[in-house]
């Protein structure tokens, strides 16, 4: 009886482990949370600031502008719908394992919806629940969000056995060039008129006005999950600020504007800070470019939104830290500084032609945090600007690469075209604007060094004039 | 409670503890057993526990009125209550739609239409299996092969007893009951073999039956818009899945019974092997053909009174067998054919294997065998169409189109329900299934397995626990029930 109930429990606990471990495999490895997770686990030491809540968040929160202009780390935690719920349970988490010295929840009336959740909802969880430690935290929630009956199917073996073939042999995630990676941070990196166009000529954005009645209270469980997460901050001592990204006020209903008052005087009422960005549309000088959707920023509008947020930090948080941070990925301390913070290339555009046709006066090359070539185009007003980036491609041994990228590695020569428009027409938009600087980016999706030969030529019209020639790119 | 649930995966290890906990205690361990089998059997509806009770009840009390009695007539008349008590439940609640029904299409037959609905009854599960266990108990002490217990607790454990109440094996009381009165010792290898074939019942069941039930239901469920080619497919696969459900059904109540050092009969042998349909019925479902033997056939003469009376006695078993899998006509004509087949085997035997020397097929070789195992699979299959198809009018349909043969239907086999990693995955663990069976009919494989090194074990059960695990099918899409839950 002793040798088998010894075995018993030996075998159990392999088998438990088996499962647990195996759950990778079964993940969705071409979705952005699997990529995002690998980057997240890359990332060593402490965080300064973490920001938590739902798409809002990773399309609104900047790491770099908080780590050029606080010199804290940041991260971004930001899952697409994510519930308060989860959020807690994962701001737990993370305030242990990494240290957090100041959190930023995002909170706006769908954050705070009550489980049961809707089907839709529930699975959306499960892009934070699945890369969330084993714990007892994430069987509670779980619990919460799909009921007893669905308990083991939080070890994604045992929920997705079978999809083993496609999810065994499936490739991993493509990184896109038209979005704006960084730490957890990924909100397109441009205002796309079609996309907008397309979003209100499907109705899937428009102009709405449901109330809801006055009389609306917060729920009783609507406010536990609030006092659970200033509790749980209190008690690990960490402060924390209640946020909501700003949404287009065109678009956005009484609803929503109802909810995000109950949401104030709730939270004044606790005593926790709250700052609705939605206030500061004006002195932002929020715009239809600075969006993705109606209710999504771009990079644009997160470097409105991230500068400020940055600027109220500084003046209300007295935050101390010993993390070291590495600015030579960060987009916003190269551009301020490009020699001391490591750019690979700084080049002054002293053709006076080029600067009068497309306004560019300055262009840095750099490796991003992903390995990928950016490089940034800057100057006082910028204009419509052509620019071609052509390359050879060495054989690459470690990334998953763009299907177009992957078409190309065959050593032939690669080459990237853009039109990066000022949209002087459609109202104001010209690119972005950092410190009193313009700038615009091109992103390019192949390692940094599998790049050779790379040549790159811009012009207004057309890319006539090659400012960048060298052989290979090599990190000071 | 289902084998293959949450539910029972908790239960089980509860009980399994508790019980060895309570092993040397008799009394305590009979009572366990008892709680813990009305648990299973209530938790789908612990209404119907009355009837086990009072089915239990009676044939105790009739029982020992039996063995006190002298007097044939008062025998007689005690065996006739548990046989109306008994087969009153079964009738009432199993059959009296379909008496009803039958009643009615009558009448229709003769242009006259009875305005008669039908009764709102649910199906007790396992009803037919319960009844038959504590019927033979009645029975055996009517005919003076068996002492009634004294032990009561003992006698109620025996019908209710958890690992085989819903579907079998049917256990005759001289070979259950003296296990009740005994107390076992935890043995190791014992626990082991259990649980191995606990694994590989969850393997039939949950890996072939659930998997192939998808592509089966479908054409079955819409006879009319398949043919030729996808038919028969489906009537093979139905073939494995109702011998997968079922006999992993068995293993799995042997299995559970074996870690608790009972020993159930064994209920299925490789049937699909049989060389004959005489055969097929000596390795399916034993429990039951062995019942029908005892208690149906002989009693009706047997093969006692000459030629034809031997084909009437066999070919009554198999309608009364076929009647007892459900009350419908399908399964009627189900266990006619059988019925027909076996008495056509017994009247054709010479000529039967005049026919295979003609044919070529030397005695004793391979070659032989199989030509006979693949006659009496498809004859099976045959029969299978009938109890399978929802109605008559689907199984003529079934059998019309299966006649449409064209090649290009195996271009449709992926749109049948299964994609291809699943019709694969269905076709491999088929095929693992029948080659295991084949090499393996005389050999032990528990055995086998433990003359090898600790490694090689350890790895073989994790290997089971995943291949169950990825393979398996199982939450919200899975089929919940074993097929004989509804006999």
């Amino acid at each position: 009886m002793i040798k088998f109930s010894i075995k018993t429990i030996i075998f159990s606990t392999i088998v438990f482990l088996l499962v647990l471990c195996s759950g990778k495999l079964f993940l969705n490895k071409s979705n952005v949370q699997s990529f995002r997770s690998e980057q997240y686990k890359m990332l060593k030491g402490d965080f300064d600031i973490g920001f938590f809540g739902s798409s809002h968040v990773f399309c609104s929160y900047d790491p770099r502008v908080f780590e050029n202009e606080l010199q804290l780390s940041a991260y971004n935690y930001g899952v697409a719908a994510q519930n308060l719920h989860t959020t807690l349970a994962i701001a737990k988490q993370e305030i242990k394992k990494r240290n957090l010295k100041l959190g930023i929840v995002d909170i706006f009336w769908e954050t705070l919806r009550e489980p049961p959740f809707s089907n839709r909802i529930s699975s959306f969880q499960l892009q934070s629940i699945d890369y969330m430690d084993f714990s007892f935290e994430k069987i509670q929630l779980f619990n919460k969000i799909f009921g007893r009956d669905s308990l083991l199917n939080i070890f994604p073996t045992l929920r997705d056995h079978a999809l083993w073939k496609d999810r065994v042999f499936q490739s991993n995630y493509y990184l896109k060039t038209d979005i704006d990676y960084y730490k957890g941070f990924k909100p397109p990196l441009y205002f796309n008129n079609n996309v907008w166009k397309n979003l209100v000529n499907d109705k899937k954005i428009e102009n709405k006005s449901n109330e809801i009645d006055s009389k609306y209270q917060l729920s009783l469980g609507e406010k536990q999950i609030i006092d659970d997460i200033i509790e749980t901050f209190k008690k690990a001592n960490v402060p924390l600020l209640f946020v909501s990204a700003p949404t287009h006020k065109k678009y956005i209903n009484n609803k929503d504007f109802n909810y995000q008052d109950l949401i104030k005087v709730y939270l004044k009422q606790k005593g926790a800070n709250f700052l609705d960005l939605n206030d500061y549309w004006d002195s932002l000088s929020l715009h239809l470019f600075d969006f993705k959707d109606d209710t999504h920023l771009n990079t644009n509008g997160a470097l409105k939104v991230s500068q400020h947020l940055a600027t109220y930090i500084k003046k209300n948080y007295n935050i101390s830290t010993n993390s070291s941070i590495d600015l030579s990925k960060n987009r916003y301390a190269l551009l301020e500084n490009p020699k001391k913070n490591g750019a690979v290339l700084y080049k002054k555009i002293e053709n006076p032609k080029i600067n009068k046709q497309t306004g560019v006066e300055k262009l840095i090359l750099y490796k991003d945090l992903y390995g990928r070539l950016e490089i940034l185009l800057a100057g006082d007003s910028l204009k419509d600007i052509s620019i071609e980036v052509a390359y050879d491609v060495a054989t690459n041994k470690k990334r998953q690469l763009g299907k177009d990228i992957q078409r190309k590695i065959k050593k032939d020569r690669f080459s990237v075209k853009e039109k990066l428009e000022n949209l002087k027409n459609e109202g104001l938009y010209s690119g972005y604007n950092y410190k009193g600087s313009e700038f615009k980016v091109v992103i390019v999706d192949c390692p940094f060094s599998e790049v050779r030969n790379l040549s790159i030529a811009i012009g207004d019209k057309a890319p006539k004039e090659i400012v960048v020639s060298k052989k290979y790119l090599k990190l000071k | 409670m289902l084998f293959n649930s949450l539910d029972f995966a908790i239960f089980f290890p509860v009980v399994f503890i508790l019980y060895w906990i309570v092993a040397q205690h008799k009394i305590s361990r009979n009572i366990l057993l008892l709680v813990a089998s009305y648990v299973f059997y209530g938790w789908w509806d612990w209404r119907f526990l009355f009837l086990i009770f009072i089915s239990s009840l009676v044939d105790f009390v009739v029982g020992q009125k039996i063995y006190k009695t002298e007097n044939k007539k008062k025998r007689k008349g005690f065996l006739m209550v548990s046989l109306l008590v008994n087969l009153g439940f079964l009738v009432y609640f199993k059959y009296s739609n379909f008496f009803i029904e039958t009643f009615v299409d009558t009448f229709r037959l003769f242009g006259k239409e009875l305005e008669v609905s039908t009764l709102n009854i649910i199906l007790p599960v396992g009803i037919s299996f319960y009844t038959f266990q504590t019927l033979s108990y009645t029975i055996d002490i009517y005919r003076k092969q068996l002492e009634p217990t004294k032990d009561v607790l003992s006698f109620f454990t025996f019908v209710a007893f958890f690992p085989q109440l819903v579907a079998g094996p049917i256990e005759r009381a001289s070979h259950l009951l003296p296990q009740f009165y005994k107390t076992y010792k935890f043995n190791y290898n014992q626990v082991k073999s259990g649980l191995l074939l606990i694994a590989f019942g969850l393997f039939k069941k949950i890996v072939v039956a659930d998997r192939v039930s998808v592509l089966v239901n479908q054409v079955y469920n819409g006879p009319e818009a398949y043919l030729g080619y996808e038919i028969i497919l489906a009537t093979i696969l139905f073939a494995f899945q109702i011998y997968c459900d079922f006999s992993g059904y068995s293993d799995i109540a042997i299995g559970v019974g074996r870690t608790m050092g009972f020993d159930l009969m064994k209920n299925f042998r490789s049937p699909y092997l049989s060389k004959s349909i005489t055969e097929f019925w000596r390795r399916w479902h034993i429990s039951l053909s062995t019942w029908f033997r005892d208690y149906v056939y002989i009693p009706l003469g047997g093969s006692r009174d000459g030629k034809y009376k031997t084909y009437r006695n066999l070919f009554l078993v198999f309608f009364v067998s076929g009647l007892w899998h459900g009350a419908a006509m399908t399964f009627i004509i189900w266990g006619a054919i059988h019925g027909v087949i076996i008495v056509v085997e017994k009247s054709f035997s010479k000529q039967r294997r005049t026919i295979a020397k003609a044919l070529g097929f030397e005695i004793n070789t391979v070659s032989r065998k199989l030509f006979y195992i693949i006659i009496t699979f498809s004859i099976v299959c045959i029969a299978w169409v009938f109890f399978r198809a929802n109605t008559l009018s689907d199984a003529i349909t079934i059998i019309q189109n299966g006649f449409h043969l064209k090649w290009s239907q195996v271009l449709n086999f992926y749109d049948l329900g299964l994609n291809a990693q699943e019709f694969w995955t269905a076709f491999f663990a088929i095929v693992l299934l029948v080659v295991f069976e084949w090499t393996h009919q005389n050999v032990s494989f528990t055995k086998q397995l433990a003359a090898q090194p600790l490694l090689f074990r350890w790895c073989f059960y994790l290997m089971i626990v995943f291949t169950l695990i990825i393979f398996g099918v199982y939450g919200d899409m899975a089929p919940k029930e074993f097929i004989y839950f509804q006999f």
